[in-house]
């Protein structure tokens, strides 16, 4: 279980040399939330809400202000994100992995796909050398539908939606217990997204995967997900459950998103 | 030439227009941004815009906006839009008349309210399925997806580029690629053409167009 408790977090601006004062940007007020294990917990609002600087506090890369977030494993040991040391963040990585947005970025073009899975294993505390890390890499690309023979190709030479399926791969090659996903379907074109969310549905079915679903498109926010929070500003302004949000969301910020949806018109 | 400019900026609805003409691009926000390309692209009094995927980068709240500004600007300037989308609820909603590609082929093509409601082409339907409407939760029912990957421009299908994918493809589908056919030609209605074309040999065939998402080897 996942929980945030009052966490904050601000980033200095960079300022000219000249500067009088450092400026900061609050990008996260106190949000307080907890994911369930086998939970999907989705994060929605607009670009600048905060969402991301929020996934990333969960999982260690960033150190909260103030507040405290705190993952208890399926074995029961409780650990301290927030605070936690080099080594911490080792075992950590096991537990907890995260996908990112944009994979034409997040995966090194010069780099074949089995160092890239191999990557998100090395630096964990369950690496135990090469040729264990090669099983973990099939195995882990044969869960997203890929095969053997993509692991000696490089991200240039996949489709979006391919490259989707490897960032995901190199997710799961540490067998995690929680996945963060921060957009990872935003880029994509509608076939290919409901491909993507298909495979992850597999997914967390499979595996008892708990999720920490990122988006700004509410319609695949409340589809995806069990509880659905949704952020402005830097602040939680409202949590419900998927469906209570999807039949009509209470606060303000929440009505104008909701109604800025795009509709089909018209069809039978 | 700084009036005319000042005034673009105004029409499309940025506020201290003088002075933010001395602002460099990354001193805007993505929606603003696309607002001054919208004014770049009237600055010379065209009679057709094309806006190749607008507000794909955008927002919704955002997206609503521009939209919003590309509608006002078609009544004030009587302008022709060609809108490129990939986001059919989107195309839905602004436009008159709907042309639906695939493998660089015309699928289908129509009024637009006649396109969404009945769609001749499995491929349109398949889109329309796909489409993820608001309130539909995973415990309700599985996603529909399109089974498969488009087409390889290299090596081109010799029949319809969607028969590989299409789950009422038949083998004649596959050998020739079909015509582009005018089933309605009615009369333009406000100037707005209604004929209605297009490109399958089994038009309007319901059932089951889309796989409800078994997954693919090596999909997308």
């Amino acid at each position: 279980m996942l929980t945030l408790d009052a966490v904050s977090k601000r980033f200095a601006l960079k300022a000219g040399y000249f500067a009088a004062a450092r400026r900061h940007v609050q990008a996260v007020r106190e949000v307080s939330f907890h994911i369930d294990d086998g939970e999907t917990y989705g994060l929605v609002g607009e670009s600048g809400s905060g969402k991301t600087t929020t996934a990333r506090l969960a999982v260690g890369m960033y150190r909260p202000d103030s507040g405290s977030i705190s993952y208890r494993d399926r074995a029961g040991v409780l650990h301290d994100v927030g605070r936690s040391g080099a080594r911490a963040r080792r075992e950590l990585r096991t537990r907890l992995a995260y996908v990112f947005q944009d994979p034409a970025r997040s995966l090194n073009p010069r780099m074949r796909v089995e160092s890239i899975l191999l990557a998100g294993l090395r630096y964990t505390a369950d690496w135990r050398g090469v040729d264990e890390g090669r099983e973990r890499a099939l195995a882990a690309l044969e869960a997203v539908g890929l095969a053997a023979r993509h692991l000696t190709r490089r991200p240039p030479d996949f489709s979006g939606g391919q490259r989707q399926r490897v960032a995901i791969a190199r997710a799961l090659i540490v067998r995690p217990e929680t996945l963060i996903c921060d957009e990872i379907v935003s880029a994509l074109d509608v076939s290919v997204r409901s491909q993507i969310l298909d495979l992850l549905q597999t997914l967390r079915r499979e595996l008892g995967l708990t999720l920490l679903f990122i988006s700004h498109d509410l319609a695949v926010v409340t589809y995806f997900c069990d509880r659905v929070g949704v952020m402005q500003g830097g602040r939680l302004v409202e949590e419900a459950t998927a469906q209570e949000l999807a039949a009509g969301p209470r606060h303000q910020y929440t009505r104008q998103l909701y109604a800025a949806v795009p509709r089909l018109a018209g069809s039978g | 030439m700084r009036d005319h400019s000042v005034r673009l900026l105004e029409e499309v609805g940025i506020a201290e227009a003088a002075r933010r003409l001395g602002s460099f691009p990354h001193q805007f926000s993505g929606g603003m941004l696309q607002r001054v390309m919208i004014a770049h692209a009237l600055a010379a009094g065209p009679e057709l815009l094309i806006a190749d995927e607008p507000t794909t980068a955008l927002d919704v709240t955002v997206q609503a906006q521009v939209v919003d500004l590309l509608l006002r600007l078609r009544a004030a300037r009587g302008l022709a839009i060609l809108f490129i989308s990939h986001d059919l609820a989107l195309v839905s909603q602004v436009a008159d008349r709907i042309l639906v590609m695939y493998g660089g082929l015309v699928m289908e093509q129509g009024p637009a309210a006649l396109v969404m409601s009945e769609p001749r082409h499995p491929y349109t339907r398949a889109l329309l399925e796909a489409h993820l409407e608001l309130g539909v939760h995973y415990t309700d029912r599985p996603l529909r997806t399109i089974p498969g990957a488009v087409p390889d421009p290299l090596h081109p299908e010799q029949g319809c580029p969607f028969a590989p994918r299409c789950a009422l493809a038949e083998p004649r589908c596959a050998h020739a690629i079909p015509p582009l056919v005018d089933e309605r030609a009615d009369a333009p209605e406000e100037g707005v053409d209604r004929t209605l074309r297009h490109r399958c040999v089994l038009p309007g065939a319901k059932p089951g167009a889309v796989a409800p998402g078994p997954m693919e080897p090596v999909p997308c």
